[in-house]
């Protein structure tokens, strides 16, 4: 990118599995409020504060068609614009730096939010399934991921004890965030003996209900170094989708995601990811998904992630942290979850994590994924 | 997931099974509808191929999004089945609404990929057998149809496909 662009701040709430008698708006209020505060922008129309707010958002799970109309107020879009992306928060904070680099707008607030809780999430996964052919099976994401689980790891001897460690590594990361949702101490054999919703799928590989919404605030170069002294810049971005029917693909590979990945690193400048990236934030909503995408984003060759896992590379103190949040497996709403991998690589960077500082941290990726057996991969290069 | 909530302070009922029966009347379009009457009146299953990659859809689809473009009219079906191999299965132990009846769809069952004899390409559907002690991948699966004066034209026509030994 000629153009920089930088992210300013961060705010998330507490990720929880039931936000009880919480409104949509009070929770999406609460996080723009903070971004505001953190930077003293106000929403204006002469180009001396935010320009323009994009939302994150899916509508069956709000239960609202164009459910970007009921935020417009706590969202800051009264009698302003605003533009909603039915996506992950990666995507959606991507769609903002491109407003900012076509020149229409200088700064910008992405604000994305879910509560999983009031409705069922499997209804809602299962109305995004082919209506002719894959509804009828009454496949969910969590029966389709257990496809995809099981080829991939018949195809590169992944076994459930590696997919069990992934789950005990993100509990024990997850412990150092404030922000995460009910991380546990957990053994390989806690996860092992956790109920099986899908074979191979257990109840620990998957991730929880969960609620919670995270807001970040985009803005062009010269005026980002005026809101803070150390923004992050957007360094590139990649998308790609793959075929919608699972059984168009092999199961066992992630090709949108190798795609979406080298565009992301040819245009931040990446060579070699491996080397180069000190950390990285992956959006996983099953354990073996973290392995797979790991992969994916060519941190490692091709079944190598559960090599790294068991050598400490990917740990925290390891040279390549993956997930120091703790990522979704311990508790991020869908459409938010890519979201809050942006906001981590910015806190990570802006080194402002806190306990779960990975030192010295200078380029980190993160990646957002939607639909089915990850449908749709978004991956985003931040760095100082 | 949960499935109703309790304790927010305001539960609006509104959904697929709730009090607002909120339908859709989609088009299978002319491929699919053929393909459905195919089974349905003749019990074959087919899949098409692209005129140009070569590649198969199962079920048959008017557009390769390979190559963006459109399939030529009907005259590169295949018959497939009714047999094939199991790429992949699992079996789902947390009960499911069935969305056909809206009630509890009976546990466990067990959903596969399965390529069908006679063109590289695959379709889920369900298989017989659920004891993880049976299911492997690769198995050999027959297509099991319903009494043809109960086909209605849809996926359900299959019940679902059982093992067979070759
Ligand atoms: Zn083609």
């Amino acid at each position: 990118m000629n153009e920089k662009v930088g992210i300013v701040a961060q705010a998330q709430t507490k990720y929880e599995p039931l936000k009880e008698g919480v409104d949509l708006s009070e929770m999406i209020f609460d996080v723009v409020k903070q971004v505001r505060e953190q930077t003293g922008l106000k929403f204006t129309l002469d180009g001396t504060g935010i320009d323009s707010t994009v939302t994150c958002s899916q509508d069956l799970w709000d239960g609202r068609t164009i459910s970007g109309m009921f935020a417009s107020d706590v969202a800051g879009a009264h009698l302003r614009p605003e533009e909603k992306v039915a996506g992950n928060g990666v995507s959606a904070a991507a769609y903002g730096c491109m407003q900012i680099l076509s020149g229409h707008y200088d700064v910008v607030l992405m604000v994305a939010w879910c509560r999983e809780s009031i409705t069922n999430g499997r209804l809602v996964e299962w109305m995004s399934m082919e209506p002719f052919v894959h509804r009828m099976l009454g496949m969910d994401f969590c029966a389709a991921a257990a496809l995809q689980a099981r080829r991939y790891m018949d195809k590169y001897s992944v076994t459930p004890e590696d997919c069990a460690r992934v789950v005990v590594r993100a509990h024990s990361n997850a412990r150092n965030n404030p922000y995460a949702q009910s991380p546990r101490k957990l053994s390989v054999e806690d996860v092992l003996k956790s109920k099986e919703l899908a074979s191979p799928i257990r109840e620990l590989d998957a991730k929880p209900t969960s609620d919670g919404a995270c807001a970040i605030i985009l803005a062009r170069e010269d005026k980002a170094k005026k809101i803070t002294s150390n923004p992050i810049w957007i360094k590139g971005f990649g998308s790609c989708y793959d075929a919608h029917m699972p059984g168009d693909r092999d199961l066992a590979k992630c090709d949108a995601l190798v795609s979406a990945a080298r565009q992301a690193y040819k245009e931040a400048g990446i060579k070699d990811p491996a080397k180069e990236i000190s950390l990285a934030e992956i959006s996983a909503s099953y354990a073996y998904q973290e392995l797979m995408y790991t992969e994916g984003l060519g941190l490692c060759g091709e079944g190598e992630a559960k090599e790294l896992l068991a050598k400490g590379v990917t740990d925290m103190g390891g040279r390549l942290p993956v997930n120091p949040s703790g990522g979704s497996l311990v508790g991020n709403p869908v459409t938010v979850d890519g979201a809050v991998r942006v906001a981590e690589a910015f806190l990570q960077l802006s080194n402002q994590a806190g306990a779960r500082q990975v030192p010295g941290a200078r380029v980190a990726v993160a990646h957002g994924v939607d639909g089915a057996c990850g449908q749709l991969h978004n991956v985003m290069v931040l760095g100082i | 997931m949960a499935t109703e909530q309790t304790q927010d302070l305001i539960i609006v009922p509104c959904g697929i099974h709730g009090e607002m029966n909120m339908t859709y009347r989609w088009g299978a379009g002319d491929f699919l509808s053929k393909a459905f009457e195919e089974l349905r009146d003749n019990g074959k299953i087919y899949a098409n191929e692209c005129p140009q990659c070569g590649r198969y859809h199962l079920p048959p689809r008017k557009v390769c999004g390979r190559c963006h473009v459109e399939m030529d009219g009907f005259d590169k079906w295949v018959q497939v089945g009714p047999r094939g191999t199991v790429l992949v299965y699992t079996v789902t132990l947390a009960p499911f609404l069935d969305p056909e009846t809206g009630k509890p769809r009976h546990v466990p069952y067990c959903v596969a990929t399965i390529q069908l004899d006679g063109a590289p390409c695959a379709l889920e559907h369900f298989l017989k057998e659920t004891n993880p002690e049976n299911l492997k991948v690769g198995m050999r699966v027959e297509a099991v149809l319903k009494p043809e004066a109960q086909r209605k034209g849809d996926l359900g026509d299959i019940i679902h496909f059982k093992t067979v030994q070759e």
